[in-house]
């Protein structure tokens, strides 16, 4: 038996940096809420005392940068009113998953709302290190004009582009590259034979394939225990001293001590990296002083669309989650043998005629 | 250890099991292959499985229930109607479908009778055959890349119709799906309608992939005929009993569609005496979507992967009853690799 959507209470945790939400700020998280006739709380205090109080009057918790301790899923799933959390996002590192398992906390993101802008982001670092962009516009504004530093330089088409990790975003990247001309090869353990193959791409047994074959790597991975430091010194021996390093994901998953030391070494060709391990970057970072590094401030996924987008669906996914349904990005699937049964995740349009609205 | 026991259920009972053995090589499993006559046989020969690997249709829920030491029944095909899938769950038993191992075939099926109901393929040839040569007896041929086509379930299959028909064809692509996560619909740049209807309202051709369950069962009746347009055609290449087959005979006869491009039926063989087969605007195949030479071992080496993968202690990627953990006793296992991909005849 769901519950009703009149009973349901919401509660926003905004971001811990700038308390005092306005609620023209909220209006895009709290539209779901809205639609189904369910209140929506800003959460106002500053201390886990505080947070626990008001996680035991809410349905379900919704995320924006607020940063949970995991402590707190002792008081939500199993333990309370508070059923699960939906965090802004497509990063779930920092999450505690199998303590949010043990308790039956239910945990989403916001999926795939950046798929096109991260994608992108890749695609331009990918071109501004093929074509040497970052040097020559330097080298043009300082009044320079040669071409001594030209070769070697890729033909782009022909190419191979290597990704690791086949999600959303790899497969999209995926596709754009195969736009380009080029040879599309893939690692993912956990990817179908029969998606990679829907996609065009060939998929490799190992990472290190990845690394030899590639003139252009891109990793689109979660940060996990698993992926950290997934790109280190041993792949970067592994690569050709003519191909790039793309990483838009997370910084962690390079070992940026060994990237440094394989660019300086001409082990590689470049770089093109939006994220690092250390953020904001030390300004003393060696990576800035490279004229073959591209770099951006960690915006990969941003533009009104997607970021609205994602606000859009952190409120869906919380109603999904407060009335009985399993969330579409469920990012802890384990929780499933440790809550009650629950309804499959619907769209947001049938979801409404299900629940009358 | 004793081996693991791995019960294949149906076929011959001397299949050397070349894909079966290579996948769980790393195994210590024994094969036993049996080719019961009855539920009882079957029970008997399930009873002490660690793995059912099935064949034939001994998806009863008496038989499963004998199944007492299984952690998984892996059927080769995509369907799994046979499979009382609650009986399974009731047991702790992991069921594996066949996902993948003929989308390709099943999706070219569909476009296949798209195209030969767009162009009169199969009336043409009958006239010609006749010894007639008269092409305005097949009313007019509309520009494809200008029609809608409507596509039932956003799986595998309805992927790659949509890739093939929408982005090949350019023709104007719905999709009906009410599980699917909008982004797979962004990425593969359809528009998604939240309701049965509208799809049957708006569409040209209409093309039916789902999986036949308790909600799929008859979900296409007299209603859905009813809204299509007298232009449209309807194409089933999943299972008979999606569609109420009387209603749509009765669509067909008065009218109401143009035509229909059939695979399945509700009973199969289909009766030569079905009026489906006598209408020139039906074309028909012998529920033969998903043959091609490479889907048959194909779907042995899906079904042996799945296999592989629990009794390996991971997850299956072609799971079908994700319901079933709340019945086991090791809730977690590590997602299974989704098996090495060779010579899959590119």
């Amino acid at each position: 038996m769901s519950p009703d959507a009149k009973d349901i209470r919401v509660l926003y945790l905004g971001p811990k940096s700038r308390p005092g939400v306005h609620s023209s700020d909220i209006e895009q998280q709290s539209k779901a809420a809205k639609e189904m006739g369910a209140e929506f709380v800003v959460y106002a205090g500053d201390s886990d005392g505080e947070l626990i109080e008001a996680l035991k009057d809410a349905d379900v918790a919704m995320s924006q940068g607020h940063g949970i301790d995991p402590s707190l899923f002792t008081h939500m799933g199993n333990n309370g009113r508070c059923k699960g959390l939906v965090s802004f996002g497509h990063g779930y590192d920092g999450m505690d998953l199998s303590s949010a398992v043990e308790n039956g906390v239910i945990l989403a993101n916001t999926a795939s709302f950046g798929t096109e802008e991260v994608s992108n982001q890749t695609m331009m670092h990918f071109l501004v290190c093929s074509r040497k962009f970052v040097l020559h516009d330097k080298l043009v504004k300082n009044g320079t004009w040669t071409r001594e530093h030209l070769a070697p330089m890729g033909h782009i088409a022909g190419q191979t582009f290597g990704i690791i990790g086949l999600g959303d975003i790899g497969r999209t990247v995926a596709r754009k590259a195969q736009a380009f001309g080029m040879k599309v090869i893939g690692y993912d353990p956990f990817v179908s034979s029969w998606d990679a193959k829907e996609y065009g791409v060939e998929m490799v047994g190992t990472p290190q394939e990845i690394a030899k074959r590639s003139d252009y790597v891109s990793p689109h991975t979660y940060l996990t225990p698993k992926t950290h430091h997934m790109v280190g010194a041993e792949f970067f021996d592994l690569m050709k001293p003519t191909a790039y390093l793309i990483n838009c994901s997370r910084g962690p998953v390079v070992d940026e001590k060994a990237l440094i030391e394989a660019l300086q070494q001409g082990k590689i060709a470049g770089a093109g990296l939006d994220v690092f391990e250390q953020e904001p970057i030390d300004p003393n970072n060696e990576l800035l002083k490279m004229d073959n590094v591209s770099v951006t401030n960690h915006y990969a996924s941003y533009s009104e669309v997607a970021w609205g987008r994602a606000n859009t669906q952190l409120g869906e996914e919380a109603m999904r989650v407060a009335l009985g349904y399993w969330p579409m990005s469920l990012i802890n699937p384990d929780v499933r043998s440790t809550v009650e049964p629950r309804n499959w995740a619907v769209s947001w349009e049938v979801m409404l005629a299900e629940q009358g609205k | 250890m004793a081996k693991q026991r791995v019960v294949v259920l149906g076929g011959d009972t001397d299949d050397p099991l070349y894909h079966e053995r290579a996948e769980m090589a790393d195994l210590d499993v024994e094969f036993v292959q049996e080719a019961p006559t009855s539920e009882g046989e079957a029970m008997e020969a399930v009873r002490g499985a660690d793995a059912i690997m099935m064949r034939g249709g001994w998806g009863s829920e008496q038989v499963i229930k004998a199944a007492d030491q299984a952690q998984v029944l892996a059927v080769y095909s995509h369907g799994f109607n046979h499979i009382d899938v609650d009986a399974a769950t009731d047991m702790g038993i992991i069921v594996t479908n066949g996902a993948g191992m003929c989308a390709e075939e099943v999706s070219n099926q569909a476009v296949t009778m798209t195209l030969a109901l767009n162009r009169h393929t199969v009336q043409s040839t009958l006239q010609l055959r006749e010894g007639r040569w008269n092409a305005a007896e097949f009313g007019p041929t509309e520009p494809i890349d200008e029609q809608t086509l409507g596509i039932v379930g956003f799986g595998n299959i309805g992927r790659q119709v949509a890739r093939k028909l929408g982005q090949g064809w350019r023709m104007e692509t719905i999709v009906y799906d009410p599980y699917i996560e909008p982004w797979i619909i962004t990425e593969y740049g359809v528009e998604q309608v939240f309701e049965l209807n509208e799809l049957f309202k708006r569409s040209d051709y209409v093309i039916v992939v789902v999986p036949l369950n308790a909600e799929t069962f008859h979900m296409i009746g007299k209603e859905q005929f009813d809204v299509m347009k007298e232009s449209a055609y309807y194409i089933n290449t999943c299972r008979g009993s999606v569609n109420d087959e009387p209603a749509l005979i009765e669509a067909l006869q008065q009218g109401k569609i143009r035509g229909a491009g059939l695979d399945v039926f509700e009973q199969e063989p289909v009766d030569p005496n079905n009026p489906l087969l006598q209408m020139k605007n039906v074309i028909t195949a012998p529920h033969s979507a998903g043959q091609s030479t490479r889907s048959g071992w194909l779907a042995r080496q899906r079904a042996s992967q799945q296999v592989a993968a629990v009794l390996r202690g991971e997850w299956p990627s072609a799971g079908q009853n994700p319901e079933v953990t709340s019945k086991l006793d090791s809730k977690t296992r590590q997602p299974g690799s989704a098996g090495l991909i060779t010579g899959e005849g590119d």
